[in-house]
């Protein structure tokens, strides 16, 4: 892996007075370089990702090829490397888009009359009935697998647990001495809302949905896995999984680095978001 | 009992924490019998002298003294071990607040008992069932409680405030130590409440406990403490028999502190020695001009169990531009529901508020909106009616804009309300939370002479203040009413603050009414028993800082309040 020399790109991280702990600097790293080889895979990846060549058909790790070969003769690491920019991409964009639409939802419940309230909370709790992920099943049943139609079943899937975060502070910061001195002072309905009560909304929030964007990457390649994703031969990490499952008595390769990717992703995120959420939950307010 | 020998002796006390000193050089002797108080504000280092004498400064702090005794006991180089056999046998604590300090899940009973247990576990023979469940009813009797053996089986939560205090003063002295210290055993009580837990006090102390008394209630103090020990800033101040000190003090501090108390002797004059604040005169209201009235409101809520909940009931006022109407009650007596009414947060079940003449209760919030800056509000802590992470500027700039001032001019008019209100405009980049308590209820005045209001509604905004402090916004308030020509709705538990900054006064208990009218007539020759029983539970403790004023306010002139600075 490319986290072999993180030196400079802790460097270049801003410094700060407080001591930051080992796990969190090392999922930050990862983090950072998961990102670069999102945005520019070519930087990292030596090969083309799609690029097949059958003389070298399930070559093992080397120095050529760092992560080996798959059974069309592809560099296992360079389609790694590309598959950061699908599997981060799902998993951001899920999250963004469901943390955008539970905000509207937490807001409105939070803030409409109560019947309003009383409709929303039941329809986001007969979902929250669901495990995530076979809600997200129900969602490609009903429109079909596709990338663009994962994104949307994992977004839906998402977006109960959010809503419910953004009423339940909603609700909190409602009655606060500051919503109620900006209504004193005759402060606009809009107004009280968009400048007091969703800033303060959105910190706990923010912290909720990047601890949130691990469990989206993992649903998004569970479904790849599952074939209702992309299409081979895009170099997704829960395809090649997929694919690796008839290799792995003869070339653990194949599977063994995709599944690791998964994994530190998903651990790296998780990690960096608890890190920021002690962050603000210590420096109070 | 002059001749016996102290319960405490302390020289030359010195706290110090990480190389930094915050106590320097206290010295202090309480003898049996006695009550010595111990009076100052927050950060004198009066609670830390009162914690020494436990062994209970918290680390990293670190105590020198050339005497600590106790009981004739040296005490400056106890282990742990040696203080445990101490604290409870020979010197208890009382502290302030019952409900943190007792264990929710133990009924007071066990709370009681669990001192007497150690101690029985130390010296004799243990206590059987039925010894320790009279010897605690014996106590919790002695110290006021009604009923003692069934309240003893009742869990703190399940007690009033004073009875907790209670409790907790019998948790302490069960053991009949030698030594009690108190601190601040009644600063979260209501009047009445304090006058009955400072008795069983007394009554203590009369039966030869020595009691060191910590406190910044100067009240208080004058009811109970023989001596008293000013501190300020880790250094003694002045030290003597408690009229002398508060009679005829030497200190500037002392002095400066009595005067800043305020009480029916203070009115018409300023409190604090800060210079009187120049406001711009604006257009000001005609005097007596009628701004706001209420008409017979009531105010109800639904309570858990399905019921309803009288917090204000058939409740009139008005409100004239110049003029002060206090409004004073013990907690839960319906005062700070009565002033959302008058804010329009809230609306009545019955009755209505007009503002200006024209109605303000029972219209959309939409009409009311336009018309909010003739009235606005200053809140108790101020740091939470500011947006987190708002900086002055911030706060300010809200409250300019809604007023119509253009984008440009907004920083200069927020420096110039921050130099209204007293402030450094030095503040503007700040934010609250970096400010003392003083200076955030300043600001939350200047926020809401930004919108330029006609009516002022203020919900205890002194309470959470030292007595130097909170007499600095007091002259800020009266400033600003005397310049401005406000009409303020002023409520506050502390009758003080009432009879120094009222006009009229209404006392309030149980959501109603039971005393209306000028405050000298309220004040001076109240009519109804509650409201004497509030004045009689006011210490009177006879201060004349001035060495000549007297203690009833010029009867005849009670209106043009600020006169003689002006």
């Amino acid at each position: 892996m490319t986290v072999a020399s993180p030196d400079l790109l802790v460097a270049d991280r801003p410094r700060r007075r407080f001591k930051v702990p080992v796990g969190a600097l090392v999922a930050g790293t990862v983090v950072l370089v998961l990102v670069v080889a999102a945005l520019f895979p070519g930087l990292v990846a030596p090969f083309d990702p799609t690029a097949t060549d059958t003389s070298s058909s399930l070559l093992p790790p080397s120095a050529q090829h760092l992560f080996g070969t798959d059974l069309l003769g592809r560099d296992v690491f360079s389609r790694v490397v590309h598959g950061a920019r699908y599997s981060l991409g799902l998993g951001l964009s899920a999250t963004l888009l469901a943390v955008t639409t539970a905000i509207v939802l937490g807001l409105l419940s939070g803030l409409a009359p109560r019947w309003v309230d009383e409709v929303v909370m039941r329809l986001l709790e007969i979902l929250l009935a669901f495990p995530e992920i076979l809600l997200a099943l129900i969602v490609i049943a009903l429109l079909g697998s596709g990338t663009a139609n994962v994104l949307i079943a994992i977004t839906v899937a998402a977006i109960p647990i959010y809503a419910r975060m953004v009423r339940v502070t909603t609700l909190q910061v409602r009655t606060s001495g500051y919503v109620e001195a900006a209504t004193a002072l005759g402060q606009r309905r809009s107004v009280v809302v968009l400048r007091h009560i969703l800033p303060n909304v959105l910190g706990p929030l923010m912290v909720l949905a990047t601890i949130g964007i691990g469990n989206a990457i993992i649903a998004g390649s569970a479904l790849s896995f599952l074939g209702l994703g992309p299409v081979p031969p895009t170099p997704e990490w829960g395809l090649m999984l997929a694919d690796s499952r008839d290799l792995l008595g003869r070339a653990w390769w194949v599977g063994v680095f995709p599944g690791l990717m998964i994994t530190v992703t998903v651990i790296s995120t998780v990690v960096l978001g608890r890190f920021i959420q002690g962050r603000i939950d210590g420096s109070g307010r | 009992m002059t001749e016996t020998s102290p319960a405490a002796v302390v020289e030359n006390l010195r706290v110090a924490f990480d190389g930094n000193e915050v106590v320097h050089g206290v010295s202090l002797e309480v003898r049996p019998g006695e009550c010595v108080a111990l009076v100052g504000e927050s950060g004198s280092g009066k609670t830390l002298t009162g914690r020494s004498l436990l062994g209970l400064v918290p680390p990293p702090g670190v105590v020198s003294s050339d005497r600590l005794e106790i009981d004739g006991t040296d005490v400056r180089d106890l282990s742990d071990r040696q203080w445990r056999t101490l604290r409870g046998a020979t010197v208890g604590l009382v502290s302030q607040d019952a409900l943190v300090s007792l264990d929710p899940l133990r009924t007071v009973g066990r709370e009681v008992s669990e001192a007497l247990e150690v101690q029985r576990s130390r010296t004799g023979p243990r206590l059987n069932r039925a010894e320790a469940r009279h010897a605690v009813a014996s106590e919790l009797d002695h110290v006021g409680m009604p009923d003692p053996a069934n309240r003893s089986r009742q869990y703190a939560h399940e007690l009033s405030g004073g009875l907790r205090q209670r409790a907790l003063v019998a948790a302490a002295t069960i053991t009949h130590p030698k030594l009690l210290i108190a601190d601040e055993p009644t600063t979260a009580l209501d009047r009445n409440v304090q006058v009955q837990v400072l008795q069983v006090l007394r009554e203590l102390k009369e039966e030869g406990t020595a009691l060191l008394l910590i406190s910044h209630d100067l009240a208080v103090v004058a009811t109970i403490a023989d001596r008293v020990v000013v501190m300020r800033n880790g250094e003694l101040v002045e030290t003597g028999a408690t009229d002398e000190v508060l009679q005829a003090p030497q200190h500037d501090y002392t002095r400066a502190m009595l005067k800043a108390l305020p009480s029916a002797a203070s009115r018409g004059r300023r409190l604090s020695d800060q210079p009187v604040l120049d406001l711009p005169v604006a257009e000001v209201p005609d005097p007596e001009r009628v701004l706001v009235e209420v008409t017979s409101v009531t105010q109800t809520f639904r309570t858990p169990d399905g019921g309803r909940m009288t917090a204000v009931d058939d409740i009139s006022l008005t409100l004239q531009a110049g003029r002060t109407l206090g409004v004073v009650g013990e907690s839960g007596s319906g005062k700070t529901t009565l002033g959302r009414v008058v804010l329009g947060l809230q609306q009545p079940d019955t009755g209505e508020v007009r503002l200006d003449g024209e109605p303000w209760s029972g219209v959309p919030e939409r009409q009311r909106r336009p018309r909010r800056h003739l009235i606005q509000a200053v809140y108790q802590d101020p740091l939470s009616s500011f947006t987190p992470r708002a900086t002055v500027i911030d706060v300010l700039a809200e409250a300019l804009a809604l007023s119509g001032v253009l984008r440009s001019a907004r920083r200069g008019r927020s420096a110039q309300l921050l130099e209204w209100v007293g402030l450094s405009p030095d503040l503007l980049d700040r934010r609250p939370v970096t400010m003392s308590g003083g200076q955030r209820q300043r600001l939350a005045i200047a926020r809401a002479l930004a919108r330029e209001p006609k009516v002022l509604v203020c919900d205890e905004p002194v309470s959470a203040l030292d007595v130097s402090v909170q007499a600095q916004v007091l002259d800020v308030f009266s400033d600003v009413q005397d310049q401005l020509g406000l009409a303020m709705l002023f409520i506050s538990h502390d009758l003080g603050v009432i009879q120094h900054i009222s006009d009229d006064v209404m006392v309030m208990n149980k959501g109603q009414v039971v005393e209306q009218g000028s405050a000298d007539q309220v004040l001076c020759d109240p009519q109804d028993p509650y409201t004497r029983s509030l004045l009689e539970a006011l210490p009177q403790p006879g201060i004349s800082p001035d060495n000549h004023a007297d203690p009833v306010p010029d009867q005849a002139d009670p209106v043009p309040d600020q006169e003689e600075q002006q």
